[in-house]
């Protein structure tokens, strides 16, 4: 029969694939992670997580606040970027398509050439440096980088993470955008609305869903910022992510790594909930 | 060719019912056309014929084929959608030859049956173009063409002028009634709009909340509707529908009787009469008096609507110009055999003519 | 020109300028010979691919080749299933519907990090760590909710009627899928599939932790080419690591939006 009726056999056979695998490769390791770091010997033991907090080596009180910091302020700049560049590109002009394929190229590139392409900017002997220079403007190079310029470097990481991830935010929100009828400013035009009425009582409740989402998708990964702290500041500026990658790859702390991965996880399910429900409620109000 | 049989079919979406036992015979042959507002149903009873919807109970018969449980490709139905369908992808050449070439017939039949289809719908030089490229009446065209190409046993229309503008819809709606003769196919064609259905259908199948109203040939739907809802669906405007009261062969409306009334009702009825059968003037009939309240002049038509004495407020429609004034009085008769007289509680037929 | 439209113009320009001039940056710099880099000149002049033949050497051919057959493998594993499950998501209506794609939406809000921990140690026990089947393994199980839930959207774009005209003009409902619905949704999967293979492409946590020997670019250019001492050898990695991506920007420009719009 066609695919009108509402049999469930078929959509389960094509569905059961994909939902085995994810089973398999996602909520299994869930599961395992758990057992990692809180049943190393097949006994319950909180080894890891006295670790994690009182050993010397331990920098998770640090991992923790800066990878708050770097959220609080990383998520704020490109959103409120990312809404100034909706703003000027939403009416068509000449070139509009091409600006916003520009803008949305850092959406396509990884945080490991990121990270690398700030440093070409922000190093000693970077563009930045050699532009000030050049002008006069200072003597000698602003060090980014280094453990004695801990402020400098991470406004460099927030620098190349707004660069980065901007383009995911703008992409969503202009998209929001894109879909408002044009006849809705038009029709507030032809009442005389100015062009602050306009944006706040037209534009902004009608792609608040949008940057909600936008918001949401960009703090759940916020919290797993690695690459790009990694390849600038090291474990001078420890995450949580770049903890667990320390942790894995070079201690093989296995336990303590699962333990990292937790808590991240914990703190994208919370956020993630809070999505969904959102999801859901704007579900309700249409 | 084959002829259409529906038998109590019933069709759920979910806590909706869209069909609440629909039983209808479609000749071989003939054209059928469901007519109803939007929600009645009627594109659902297409899409079960077509094997599109599986019907939750009751059977659907080609000829005395059972073929409720087969899949479209096993009917040899085709159909117009309402958004013609054309795959975008590819020609029109390729759109037209699609059905025969799932069927594998071999390539030169192919190429001859989709020259005749084309040339049938005037559309020759339009294979080589993409869907894209047509304007609304040739998409239509074509996805006509792609119906007809494979002959089939029941040709299925949905709405398929509803996107047409309306010197195009009244071209195309007599073109298609002429092709359905020609090929003596057996059709069953969905709309809304009366016009449209009284043109193309053989036969009527007027549909109201899931359940089918009247079927009858375009004049039976139009002179006898079998109650007040094909009564008033029927007929621009709306027929006049007032309370009334018949008792020993005297039939009380509007404060007017009329006597002689041969009808076999007693005590309440709603009286229903068309606004072109009522004339100027006092004849024999129902008189009925009242003041002109409004008048709309259409030119070849004249629309009056008449404030009754009794309160009741009734629409006259007198062809061509007619010489009334905004709130002078008038005198109006209503001929017997214009006069329906129906249930008021299961809003039925009674009699047509009194 | 009214004084709206040279904010307007000052304000596209400026973030135009913001995204591309770090970019030209890296791209010059890499290009640029030693001397010329760590000379006081903004922009270079002169062209050498010196430090791209040193990257080459120093493994990133190898890594090149990982990565593709990574990426590949990962669009070919993680369409095979997820097209299926997209494809019964935005064309059957059944029971727990709802709940599945919630389901599907929690596993591509994981974070990856969190599976890295267990697939190396089940990898190890298998003997799959260090190998690019492996890898491909991890990468679609980052990849796969993606692919389902664009997949369904891209799907539930295209009219059913195109479909039901397949039916009723004599195809069964595989060849409806293969004949009607597949060559629509053909270029917006394509964009797709290329948007996928970034993501393998870009993934640097799972592959630096699941692979020592086999690197993928990213995981090469993190581990070895950061330890290098030149400057304008790390400029050429990132050189290296955005190609595909400013490929991608190229061709799928038109899906960008619209697959952002209903995908997320």
């Amino acid at each position: 029969m066609a695919p009108a009726g509402r049999e469930w056999v078929k959509p389960a056979l094509l569905m059961a694939p994909a939902i085995l695998y994810l089973t398999i490769f996602i909520v299994y390791p869930i599961i395992d992670t758990i057992i990692i770091a809180f049943f190393p010997e097949g006994r319950f033991s909180t080894e890891s997580l006295e670790y994690l907090l009182y050993s010397p080596l331990s920098k998770f009180w640090d991992a923790i606040k800066f990878t708050l910091i770097l959220a609080a302020l990383v998520v704020p700049i490109e959103t409120v970027l990312a809404l100034i560049a909706t703003l000027v590109l939403l009416q068509p002009f000449k070139g509009r398509d091409t600006a916003v394929y520009i803008l949305s190229i850092p959406i396509a590139i990884s945080d490991v050439a990121a990270g690398l392409i700030w440093y070409s900017m922000l190093t000693s002997k970077g563009f930045v440096n050699k532009v000030l220079i050049e002008l006069g403007v200072i003597d000698s190079p602003i060090y980014f980088f280094g453990y004695e310029f801990r402020d400098r470097a991470l406004l460099a990481i927030v620098l190349a993470e707004v660069w980065r991830s901007m383009a995911i935010v703008f992409i969503i929100i202009f998209a929001g955008a894109q879909l408002i009828h044009r006849e809705l400013f038009e029709a507030a035009d032809v009442f005389g609305a100015s062009f602050w009425v306009k944006l706040r009582h037209i534009l902004l409740p009608m792609i608040k869903p949008s940057i909600q989402a936008a918001l949401i998708i960009r703090t759940l990964f916020a919290f797993q910022v690695f690459a790009v702290v990694w390849i600038l500041a090291g474990r001078d500026i420890p995450v949580l992510a770049g903890e667990a990658y320390y942790n894995l790859v070079e201690i093989h702390r296995f336990d303590v790594a699962a333990l990292y991965a937790l808590i991240i996880a914990i703190l994208s399910m919370t956020t993630g909930f809070l999505y969904l429900r959102m999801l859901r409620a704007r579900h309700l109000e249409v | 060719m084959a002829s259409v049989r529906l038998e109590g079919v019933v069709k759920r979406f979910g806590r909706t019912i869209a069909l609440r036992g629909i039983d209808l015979e479609i000749r071989d042959g003939e054209s059928m056309v469901l007519l109803g507002p939007s929600g009645c149903g009627k594109t659902t009873t297409l899409r079960v014929i077509a094997g599109l919807e599986r019907p939750d109970e009751g059977r659907v018969y080609f000829d005395d084929r059972d073929v409720t449980d087969l899949p479209p490709r096993s009917r040899n139905v085709s159909m117009v959608f309402q958004s013609y369908a054309l795959w975008p992808h590819m020609k029109v050449y390729d759109n037209i030859a699609f059905p025969l070439k799932v069927r594998r017939l071999p390539e030169s039949e192919i190429r001859k049956r989709v020259r005749w289809a084309a040339e049938l719908m005037e559309i020759e030089g339009l294979l080589d173009r993409y869907p894209h490229q047509l304007s609304g009446g040739q998409r239509q065209r074509v996805a006509v063409a792609r119906a007809i190409v494979v002959e089939p046993e029941v040709l299925l229309m949905d709405e398929p002028l509803s996107n047409l503008d309306a010197i195009l819809r009244v071209k195309m709606r007599s073109e298609i009634k002429k092709l359905q003769r020609k090929l003596g196919v057996t059709m069953v064609y969905v709309t809304h709009d009366q016009v449209e259905a009284m043109v193309i259908g053989d036969r009527i199948a007027v549909m109201n909340n899931g359940r089918i109203m009247q079927v009858g040939t375009p004049s039976q739907i139009y002179k006898e509707p079998a109650n007040t809802f094909v009564a008033t669906f029927i007929g621009s405007p709306q027929m006049n529908i007032l309370e009334g009261f018949v008792d020993d062969g005297k039939l009380v409306v509007a404060g007017s009787e009329l006597l002689g009334v041969e009808a076999e009702a007693r005590g309440r009825v709603l009286v229903g009469f068309r606004p072109e059968r009522v004339l100027i003037g006092v004849f024999d009939g129902l008189v009925l008096e009242g003041v002109v309240d409004f008048v709309e002049s259409l030119g070849s038509l004249t629309i009056i609507h008449v404030a009754l004495d009794s309160g009741s407020k009734i629409v006259v429609s007198i062809s061509g110009e007619a010489d009334v004034e905004q709130g002078s009085r008038i005198r109006l008769t209503v001929p017997r055999d214009a006069i329906h007289l129906f249930d008021p509680e299961s809003g039925s037929a009674i009699t047509h003519g009194v | 020109m009214r004084p709206s439209d040279i904010v307007r113009v000052a304000f596209v320009a400026a973030l135009v300028t913001w995204t591309l001039l770090p970019i030209v940056i890296a791209v010059l710099y890499s290009v640029a010979p030693e001397s010329e880099y760590y000379s006081d000149k903004p922009i270079p002049t002169s062209f050498t691919l010196d430090h791209m033949r040193v990257l080459w050497n120093l493994g990133a051919r190898d890594a090149i080749v990982n990565s593709i057959i990574v990426g590949i493998g990962t669009v070919a594993l993680s369409f095979a299933l997820g097209i299926p499950a997209g494809y019964a998501l935005a064309r059957y209506v059944f029971p727990g519907r709802d709940l599945v794609k919630l389901g599907i939406v929690a596993t591509r809000m994981f974070p990856v990090i969190v599976i890295a921990v267990s697939l190396l140690k089940t990898f190890l026990r298998l003997g799959l760590n260090d190998t690019l089947p492996g890898l491909i393994l991890a990468h679609t199980a980052m990849a796969l909710p993606f692919v389902v839930l664009i997949s369904s959207s891209v799907f539930a774009g295209i009219p059913r009627e195109l479909e039901e005209a397949g039916y009723v003009f004599g195809l069964s409902s595989i060849g409806v899928f293969f004949r009607i619905t597949l060559p629509l949704a053909a270029p917006s999967l394509a964009a797709a599939a290329m948007f996928t293979f970034l993501l393998s492409w870009n993934e640097v946590f799972i592959a630096s932790a699941l692979t020592l020997t086999n690197r993928t670019l990213p995981a090469f250019i993190l581990t070895s080419a950061l330890a290098t001492p030149t400057d304008p050898i790390k400029f050429a990695a990132a050189v290296l690591m955005i190609i595909p991506a400013l490929l991608f920007i190229l061709i799928a420009r038109r899906y960008l939006i619209t697959m952002w719009a209903v995908g997320r």
